[in-house]
């Protein structure tokens, strides 16, 4: 499928795609200026380090690279640089842990201490090439008067080991100098693989000399920048060894001011916090302070969603359609959802839905069917199905005919009369559909479990799930941004493909579930990239969905839009606690809340499925009931020395929701009477 | 330095000329359990014989029966070619060596080719046998995809620019979609293009591969048929890879410098051959480097049958 790029405004998803003009453009706030947004709960004037903690899309780099250097030259262009910086109290240095290849510094014979020397000095190099370009754009744009230039470095001359020329005497020209010391250490890093030696380098700085002694000049030496911080945005933290991250930690500990840390890494990013400093390990709050930003994003779900919406009026904005600028909340809230085609559920109660009254005009209804199957198997006669099932109908509402045979099972299973059950179903049925009574008794049961009758409807009857809807996809998105940008991106990839005018006319129910359909099995291949748990993760997941599905379909679900377990972490094996972590950290499990045990009052975690895979198995987005899963059938899931259990948990569980057993073996005791 | 590199030799063989060919003092191939390694290792005229065991395939050394073989449980590519050479006594810059590249995993091949220019071994031959088919065609697994580390490949590192404003990464897409997502999300922040191999080496390859590489597209970026996207060179030409590359690059560089550029070899070992020799030859010493996403195993047979047997005949510059 050829999708047309330049026309998608959500092609971009990733934010190092961006330009420093579009991080910009694409900057969202979460909350206003003093209520919590982004630039509030980062604190970049913070002297305290921070680690920023996200899952995988959820606007790290986004935040780091607005808060760095060229960003504040772009965003304080009309009032002044300078004014702007003082405005802002830091100035940020931005830098990409993948941009050193940080996996060179390992092996070709050497010890992990040898390369970690060889490695501190680098870092020292190329920091003090970002700071020493920051200080020649400042020169170029006259905040720093340039009669101080030879003095400042000359003082940053003697951050060196050794002396080095006077006639280093410019930032340009030492931070060329910097540059060769920097290429003489790759070419010998690259030749060790042949050689064998990193005898040639010469390491002239001592750690922590550059990186802390030059912000100092620069709040020494230069009388308009004494106040504002030195801000180290250090991204992509996941990809450094253990090793190179005891020296970042070194540093953290270590800091002096004006300098701070803002560490970007992914949930699982953070591989030790050792440091070199007498042995010493970094701790939460006394040495920097974490903020995980998937909670602040999930845990106000209006705040994110209006976030998101402002999100996706941005980029249309910018993409010259659909003028929602500026956003007003109540009415691009209309907008935005008209892009989309909509179905509405108010609808199917009353009316003729899905076109199953048309479909099945000729033939029984599947539900039907599979009632009368279920009816035979327990040898019932033929003309007591009948009236049965005539009890249960009501033609031109299929949906109010699923809850009549979901009340059905439920008194089937609690081995009540069946047709006095039907017969009472009957009279609740009418009082609904012609006076609008609700009994309580009759229409509770309806008001929990329309999504997941409404589901089974569609899968009897052969109808695909759907999943549209603005408001979906945001849900879906479950506080990671940058997985909404991708559910969009499909869905107007596949609404061009299919030929619509998606700038003029709302995009097609059928488009926004291919782009569903197509997002959510992306989300769930990204699972096979995870080291070498990933292949165990992703089957893990597969059994989990499965679970769900089982018992969303049953005749008799236990539990409403079901996609939430919790369990006993103290009673399951290692290895599925070790899953159950990973799938946490890449976000494909959720943890949501606590609930008590209703045994033992424990407190148990809850944990959902992400939503976003839902369509995979086609399970709900909403999330209200949670089921307690069991030790063996956490494990039987979880651990894969135990999944061969699977079939069996499962069948154990799902036959006490199904017709016409419902987990009772063949020859129990008590046989349901009938009549 | 611009370097046309159609000027090397390369020759299409057969098992009898693979026989009547003066013979070469030294012939290295990788042992697998491919048709191909095996039918070139019997035919090849050579006064030694080597088979290299790859700790990645899993074989076990009591599968090469008689035949003289090395060993060594090293993943590192730089110790691995650097402990064989210790026993390889009486090669010199004069011997006449032959590589057969067909069963090579990728990083040994690459590292061996460096290993060569800097113990003056200028000349040499590289083999390679096209297959008929790929075992399971578009769904032909040649690693068990559970990706390591992605890192350069030790020799290939290169310098590296701290300003990554306009960097580059050029994959050539085989068939392992998730190896080219591991590579295009580890250089996230970069350009991308993709490289494939056309003509194919078989009729249907290049849809397979096509279909294949779509699946990375999330990370890697969409494949189409603009030469901003993707660039084309025959899968089996390890010359016409390296022009072809050394082509876009000027052409971008020209417009606007790359920052740090990097290669990252997933087709064809043509094609890898060709970008390690296109490093070697324009970008050693620069801001470029090779990349590769390391898996722990890598399948021991992938395809069936022998259809072309290349000869590439290999020149560095004599220094």
């Amino acid at each position: 499928m050829s999708k047309s790029d330049s026309h998608n405004p959500f092609n971009v998803t990733k934010a190092v795609d961006f330009s420093d003009d579009e991080i910009r453009k694409y900057w969202v706030e979460i909350a206003e200026p003093g209520e919590g947004g982004f630039l509030d709960i980062v604190k970049p004037t913070s002297p305290m380090p921070m680690l920023i903690l996200g899952g995988k899309g959820s606007g790290k780099t986004h935040i780091m690279r607005y808060l760095s250097f060229p960003l504040q030259k772009i965003r304080h262009h009309e009032v002044g640089l300078l004014e702007g910086i003082t405005k802002d109290q830091y100035i940020g240095i931005y830098f990409r842990c993948g941009g050193i290849n940080s996996g060179r510094f390992y092996g070709k014979g050497y010890t992990d201490e040898a390369w970690s020397t060889v490695f501190e000095y680098y870092m020292e190099l190329w920091f003090a090439q970002l700071l020493l370009g920051v200080l020649e754009n400042l020169l170029e744009l006259n905040i720093i008067d340039i009669s101080t230039e030879k003095e400042i470095s000359a003082t940053i001359l003697e951050l060196f080991d050794s002396t080095l020329p006077t006639s280093l005497d410019s930032f340009q020209g030492l931070r060329n100098h910097l540059i060769r010391l920097q290429k003489e250490v790759d070419m010998v890093v690259n030749n060790c693989a042949i050689k064998r030696n990193l005898d040639e380098i010469t390491i002239s700085i001592t750690r922590g000399r550059m990186i802390f002694g030059i912000p100092k000049i620069i709040s020494d030496k230069i009388s308009t920048l004494k106040q504002p911080l030195i801000l180290y945005l250090i991204d992509e933290f996941e990809n450094l060894s253990e090793q190179q991250q005891t020296y970042i930690n070194t540093l953290i500990r270590e800091k002096e001011s004006p300098s701070s840390f803002k560490i970007g890494a992914r949930l699982y990013g953070i591989k030790t916090y050792d440091t070199y400093s007498g042995g010493e390990k970094n701790k939460k709050d006394s040495e920097f302070e974490t903020l995980i930003l998937d909670d602040v994003l999930r845990k106000d779900e209006k705040k994110y969603e209006h976030f998101a919406r402002k999100l996706i009026a941005r980029r249309m904005t910018e993409f010259g359609v659909n003028q929602l600028a500026p956003y007003d909340e109540d009415t691009a809230k209309n907008k935005l959802n008209q892009l989309f085609e909509d179905i509405t559920i108010e609808a199917y109660r009353t009316s003729d839905i899905l076109g199953i009254p048309e479909k099945y005009s000729n033939s029984e209804r599947p539900y039907f069917k599979k009632l009368k199957e279920k009816l035979n198997q327990v040898e019932i006669p033929q003309d007591q199905i009948e009236m049965i099932t005539d009890n249960l109908r009501c033609s031109d509402f299929p949906l109010i005919e699923k809850l009549n045979l979901f009340h059905l099972y439920k008194k089937w299973s609690e081995r009540q009369d069946l047709l006095d059950s039907s017969k009472t179903i009957n009279e609740n049925c009418i009082k609904l559909l012609e006076h609008n009574e609700r009994v309580p008794s009759y229409y509770t049961l309806y008001s929990h479990f329309k999504y997941d009758l409404l589901a089974q409807l569609r899968k009897e009857c052969d109808i695909s799930q759907s999943y549209v809807g603005l408001d979906n996809f945001i849900s879906m998105s479950m506080g990671l941004p940058r997985n909404l940008l991708i559910l969009l991106k499909q869905i107007y990839g596949w609404a061009s493909f299919n030929g619509e005018d998606v700038y003029n006319h709302p995009i097609s129910v059928k488009s926004q579930q291919q782009g569903i359909a197509e997002g959510s099995e992306w989300f769930f291949k990204e699972t096979k990239m995870i080291w070498d748990e990933g292949k165990k993760i992703q089957e893990s997941i597969s059994r989990l969905g499965l679970f769900f599905k089982k018992m969303r379909y049953s005749d008799k679900p236990v539990e409403c839009s079901l996609n939430t377990f919790s369990y006993d972490p103290n009673k399951i094996s290692e290895e599925s606690s070790k899953i159950i972590k990973f799938a946490q950290r890449w976000s494909l499990l959720i943890e949501v809340g606590t609930q008590k045990d209703r045994n033992t009052s424990a407190i148990h975690p809850q944990i959902q499925l992400n939503r976003i895979l839902s369509p995979r198995w086609d399970l709900p987005i909403a999330r209200r009931g949670t089921i307690a899963l069991q030790p063996d059938e956490i494990n039987a899931i979880f651990d894969s020395s135990l999944a061969c259990n699977f079939d069996d948990v499962l069948k154990v569980r799902v036959n006490r929701m199904n017709a016409p057993l419902f987990g009772k073996p063949p020859s129990a005791p008590k046989q349901p009477t009938l009549f | 330095m611009t370097i046309d590199y159609s000027y090397f030799f390369k020759e299409k063989l057969d098992k009898d000329l693979l026989k009547q060919s003066s013979p070469y003092d030294y012939f290295i191939s990788a042992f697998s359990k491919d048709d191909r390694t095996r039918a070139v290792y019997d035919n090849v005229n050579s006064t030694n014989k080597l088979w290299l065991i790859f700790p990645e395939y899993n074989i076990s050394p009591e599968d090469i029966k008689t035949e003289e073989y090395f060993f060594k449980n090293s993943a590192d590519e730089s110790d691995f070619i650097s402990s064989l050479w210790q026993q390889l006594t009486g090669i010199s810059s004069s011997s006449n060596i032959c590589i057969d590249a067909t069963s090579f995993l990728p990083h040994y091949l690459i590292f061996l080719l460096k290993w060569l220019k800097h113990n003056d071994i200028n000349k040499f031959d590289i083999v390679y046998s096209e297959p008929n088919q790929y075992s399971k065609r578009e769904l032909t697994q040649f690693s068990s995809e559970t990706v390591i580390a992605v890192r350069q490949i030790y020799g290939f590192e290169g310098n590296h620019c701290s300003d990554t404003s306009n960097d580059l990464l050029i994959i050539n897409s085989g068939y392992d979609d998730k190896l080219i997502s591991n590579a295009a999300e580890h250089k996230d922040h970069a350009c991308k293009i993709q490289l494939f191999g056309f003509p194919p080496l078989q009729a249907d390859m290049y849809q397979e591969n096509i279909l294949r590489a779509s699946k990375a597209q999330e990370a890697a970026g969409s494949i189409s048929n603009e030469e901003s996207t993707s660039l084309l060179a025959p899968a089996n030409d390890p010359f016409i890879t390296a022009n072809v590359i050394s082509r876009y690059i000027h052409s971008i560089e020209s417009k606007k410098p790359i920052s740090n550029l990097y290669l990252c070899p997933l087709g064809t070992k043509p094609q890898t051959i060709g970008i390690a020799l296109y490093y070697l030859f324009e970008q050693d010493g620069k801001s470029a480097s090779i990349i590769y996403p390391f898996c722990d195993q890598y399948s021991q047979q992938s395809s069936f049958g022998i259809s072309d047997i290349w000869k590439y005949t290999i020149e560095f510059p004599t220094s």
